[in-house]
């Protein structure tokens, strides 16, 4: 028996918009411990990794850890019936082929039902090393969507550069060039809005734009972001989920100097 | 069957091509389905599309005047295979085109939608005419042929306008005067189509000598218009002269009068695994097509086994049918059938209304006829026919169809029987038009052509238009001219899409394409997850087990001198729970023997405390290590509160005693366990046996 019940159901969505442009389908592994869902899209250029701890439901209970197969597409539908304000609960049986999803209305008075058919998918789990990042980089969550949209009419590709200076993000197209540099933020008056960065060594990599355009999905997840960033690692972006968990998502890098 | 799949295909181009009415685009899917059943009987809708690519490729290669030839021939073919009840190859190939025709009437679909609002309102405004016109300029300007080219091509457009200007005239049918007006104007287009026509087979010759009275009349009204296109435009006068000649020249092109036939054949062959009444009404109005078929395949020979078949279902459903069926019989039958089905909307559609806009769309039944004939005839069908039309959308679709053949037999019944002659000259050259309109819609191909051939269209339109003295007639000419640029357009795109291959759909995921990135897998391994069950994993432990002791493993101990107890072994590394640290290696004795090496022993004061005895399997065995052999499990020593288990594992029916970990061991512990012996003569030799 798998149950979970969220107090919002802003937060679901949030987190199914945030994965259902880069995955069509992706398995949710449930164990007492919480639900983790790691997939990689199409191209296998990129993997979403999302973390929810049990403790940051409102109610969590999985007598058996459980793999549920979804279709994001579906499940987004079904979330889609849901009042920001709504209870979200997902329940389904240890051996059971279907989900159910129950909204409840903050008084009560309207509850939903919706179950949902689960898929066996047959998908790679990637064995996710830890990592010891030349370059971790916090900025606003905004502030990188509008710089991942406004580099990706330039070019297909952004080059980061991270020094102790700052983050440099440039990308050069048919149109031209474009540069956006981010200083370090001196004072950190609201903590939301600083960009910090830890830099054990300069690193300059290339990622496709259209990417870290669909990882920018995940934007009203968080008032920050993380990109840690290591020479010929997959470039890590962070966006916490407060009090729930995270998703990160890995972007391999492109293969850059071949290129020019 | 030809004659069906023209029409069918006009009436598509019509509704799809020129913004037919709604109705027409309705009479048009209705063609589509009875094309698409007759396709279905065949089986061989798919081997039609390869074909049919392949025919378009070689019209559009082949000269004009030769294309004309081979689409007569095609024709007569056709009409023989009908005859005989057997499918020709060539008809096959005509489904074929259709069927390419078909594959975009899916693409075209939505525009098909928007041709057809285009329609509705030019149908309403009685200017659909001018829409229809419009398409064929635009597949005749697509197609850039030879003047001569373009006479066959402007033959078959005629024949293709027939068929329209018949469905507009069945439109019109409901305004006595204006219907007869059309059936003239039919006529004379058909006259033209004759003239046009006669220079290739001498089949049309009977229809020819109808159209050419016909076309006489009309050639004197489109007399101002210019030579061989002039010609076709003046016949088209009579619809709309622009229109005609626009007509004629783009039917040269072949492309896109072929195209027309494939969209009819295509959406024939969607519908026709639909439901049997549906068909049945297809048929019917296959049969009234065929019907037209057959009136030009009489002079030729022409029977379509598609059209055989239409007949058989349509007698199920409605008088039409039984008509159609004698049409099929005899042409002369044929035209009769058209004219009762022309009557019938014609009575039920008397208004007014529909009249008038009729009389004007006439003239731009030349041009586009298919589109109003088909507006006409789901308007007068649901007036007029309600029993038989009634039956089902389809069959009024069918209706619609075999409409345009009516609306020329309106107007013939309503001025006198005569009319059924011209009729039939008007059906028969319907048969040779459909062709000409399939030939000109695979041209969309060539769009570019078509953006110029779609401006002379705009300046015919707009000279017809004057000579048309409406204003709504200009304000539809230019509705058509819109949507015709839209066809092309739409043409090319599902030109374009069928070329790259609409298979290529996973294009739209943007994270599809890896080109030039590298993946995760590059970079992280992949995880398999290995599940195993109790039974598995306890299997691997065992296995695991017998492996360390045949290789008699024995890592990570060390021994050491312990103060008091002699040698003991600790650990050098760390050991995990159950895991197997090492074997007590010794000689396994009976218990008889270990009596008598325990009385040996016992004799010497240094022999200690080596003998092991264990149960396994109701049998005690005893392992004798008291011989030094540097083996380490012997000298593991005491402790009640051991950290090591021993376990008896059986390996080639020989049980030997292992020592496992019974809890973790950290390195530097040393390694002990529980001898289990608490006898008192044990204790009174061995006090240490206590703790």
């Amino acid at each position: 028996m798998f149950e979970a019940r969220l107090g919002q159901a802003t937060i679901l969505k949030k987190i199914l918009d945030a994965i259902k442009d880069l995955l069509n389908e992706a398995t949710f592994d449930c164990s007492d411990s919480g639900i983790q869902l790691q997939a990689m899209d199409n191209s296998h250029v990129s993997l979403v990794s999302l973390t929810l701890r049990s403790d940051g439901f409102d109610k969590f209970r999985c007598d058996r850890n459980l793999s549920m197969g979804m279709n994001l597409g579906s499940m987004a539908k079904i979330l889609k019936c849901a009042n920001n304000e709504d209870n979200v609960t997902m329940k389904a049986q240890d051996n059971a082929d279907t989900v159910t999803i129950m909204f409840e209305s903050a008084n009560q008075e309207k509850v939903s039902d919706y179950e949902m058919k689960l898929m066996n998918l047959d998908q790679e789990h990637l064995g996710i090393p830890e990592t010891d990042f030349s370059c971790v980089v916090r900025m606003p969550a905004m502030e990188f969507a509008r710089i991942c949209r406004d580099l990706s009419q330039f070019s297909e590709s952004v080059v980061i550069c991270c020094t102790k200076e700052g983050v440099k993000f440039s990308a050069s197209g048919d149109v031209g060039t474009a540069n956006i540099k981010l200083a370090q933020t001196g004072n950190v008056d609201k903590e939301e809005e600083s960009v910090t960065i830890e830099m054990q060594e300069p690193v300059t990599l290339t990622f496709a734009c259209r990417y870290l355009n669909a990882f920018t999905k995940a934007t009203p997840l968080s008032t920050q972001v993380q990109l840690s960033m290591c020479a010929d690692v997959p470039l890590v972006v962070e966006y916490a989920i407060k009090d729930l968990g995270h998703i990160r998502y890995y972007l391999a890098p492109k293969i850059e100097d071949n290129e020019t | 069957m030809i004659m069906v799949r023209r029409r069918a295909r006009p009436a598509k181009e019509t509704g799809g091509g020129s913004a037919a009415a709604a109705v027409a685009s309705d009479g048009a899917l209705s063609m589509d389905t009875a094309a698409a059943v007759a396709v279905a009987g065949g089986n061989h809708l798919l081997d039609d599309q390869y074909f049919a690519s392949p025919k378009r490729k070689d019209c559009r290669l082949m000269k004009a005047s030769e294309n004309l030839k081979i689409s007569s021939d095609v024709v007569a073919l056709e009409e023989e295979a009908n005859n005989k009840g057997v499918k020709p190859t060539k008809a096959l190939t005509d489904r074929t085109i259709g069927v390419p025709l078909a594959t975009r009437s899916q693409t075209r679909t939505i525009e098909n939608f928007f041709k057809a609002d285009a329609a509705a309102k030019c149908g309403i405004t009685l200017n659909t005419h001018h829409p229809e016109p419009i398409k064929e300029q635009k597949t005749i300007s697509t197609t850039e042929l030879p003047l001569s080219d373009e006479l066959g091509d402007e033959e078959l457009e005629r024949v293709v306008g027939d068929l329209l200007y018949d469905g507009h005239s069945t439109a019109s049918s409901d305004s006595p005067s204006y219907q007869n007006e059309n059936e003239h104007e039919e006529v004379m287009q058909d006259t033209f189509a004759l003239r046009e026509t006669s220079p290739v087979p001498v089949l049309m010759a009977d229809f020819q000598t109808h159209r050419s009275g016909l076309r006489d009349s009309h050639s004197s009204s489109h007399s101002s218009s210019s030579s061989g296109g002039a010609s076709a435009t003046t016949d088209n006068i009579f619809l709309q002269e622009p229109v005609l000649t626009l007509d004629i020249d783009r039917t040269p092109t072949k492309a896109s009068s072929i195209k027309i036939n494939k969209s009819f054949e295509l959406a024939s062959a969607v519908f026709s695994s639909p439901p049997s009444v549906l068909n049945a009404c297809r048929f019917n109005q296959i049969v009234t097509l065929n019907g037209g078929g057959q009136c030009e395949p009489q002079p030729v020979v022409v029977a379509q086994p598609q059209p055989q078949p239409q007949l058989q279902l349509p007698p199920h459903h409605n008088g039409f049918e039984l008509d159609q069926h004698d049409s099929s019989s005899c042409d002369s039958g044929v035209a009769c059938n058209l004219t009762i089905s022309a009557e019938s909307p014609a009575a039920g559609g008397g208004a007014g209304a529909a009249a008038r806009r009729r009389k004007p769309a006439t003239p731009h039944r030349i041009l586009c006829p298919s589109p109003i004939k088909t507006l006409p005839r789901g308007d007068g069908g649901g007036l007029i026919v309600p029993g038989a039309r009634k039956t089902s959308g389809i069959m009024m679709k069918g209706d619609l169809l075999s409409p345009r053949k009516s609306p020329r037999k309106l107007p013939t019944t309503t001025a006198a029987v005569a009319a059924c002659k011209s009729r039939r000259r008007l059906n028969q050259p319907k048969p040779q038009a459909p062709y000409q309109p399939q030939q000109p819609q695979p041209p969309p191909g060539t769009q570019p052509t078509n953006e110029d051939v779609v401006a002379a269209e705009e300046l015919e339109n707009l000279n017809k238009i004057p000579i048309a003295n409406s204003n709504k007639s200009n304000n539809h000419v230019k509705a058509m001219l819109k949507p015709a640029p839209a066809k092309p357009r739409a043409a090319l795109t599902k030109g374009s899409k069928t070329k790259t291959g609409s298979k290529i759909q996973p294009g739209p995921l943007p994270l599809a394409a890896t080109n030039g990135n590298r993946e995760m897998t590059d970079f992280f391994p992949v995880r398999r997850s290995v599940r195993k069950t109790k039974t598995a994993v306890k299997e691997e432990w065992l296995r695991n087990l017998e492996q360390a002791v045949l290789e008699e493993r024995s890592e990570g101990l060390q021994v050491r001198n312990f103060m008091g107890k002699g040698r003991g072994v600790v650990a050098v590394r760390h050991f995990k729970r159950n895991e197997f640290v090492v074997e007590y290696v010794g000689d396994l004795i009976s218990i008889s023997d270990a009596t008598d090496r325990e009385r040996r022993y016992a004799l010497d004061e240094n022999a200690g405390c080596y003998m092991y005895y264990f149960k396994h399997k109701n049998q005690q065995y005893c392992i004798d290590a008291t011989v030094d052999t540097g083996k380490l499990g012997r000298l593991i020593n005491h402790s009640r509160a051991g950290n090591l288990m021993t376990k008896v594992v059986v390996i080639k029916q020989r049980p030997h005693l292992v020592l496992l970990a019974k809890d973790d061991i950290a390195p530097g512990e040393e390694l002990t366990y529980d001898y289990g012996d608490r006898s008192k003569e044990s204790l009174l030799h061995h006090p240490w046996l206590a703790f």
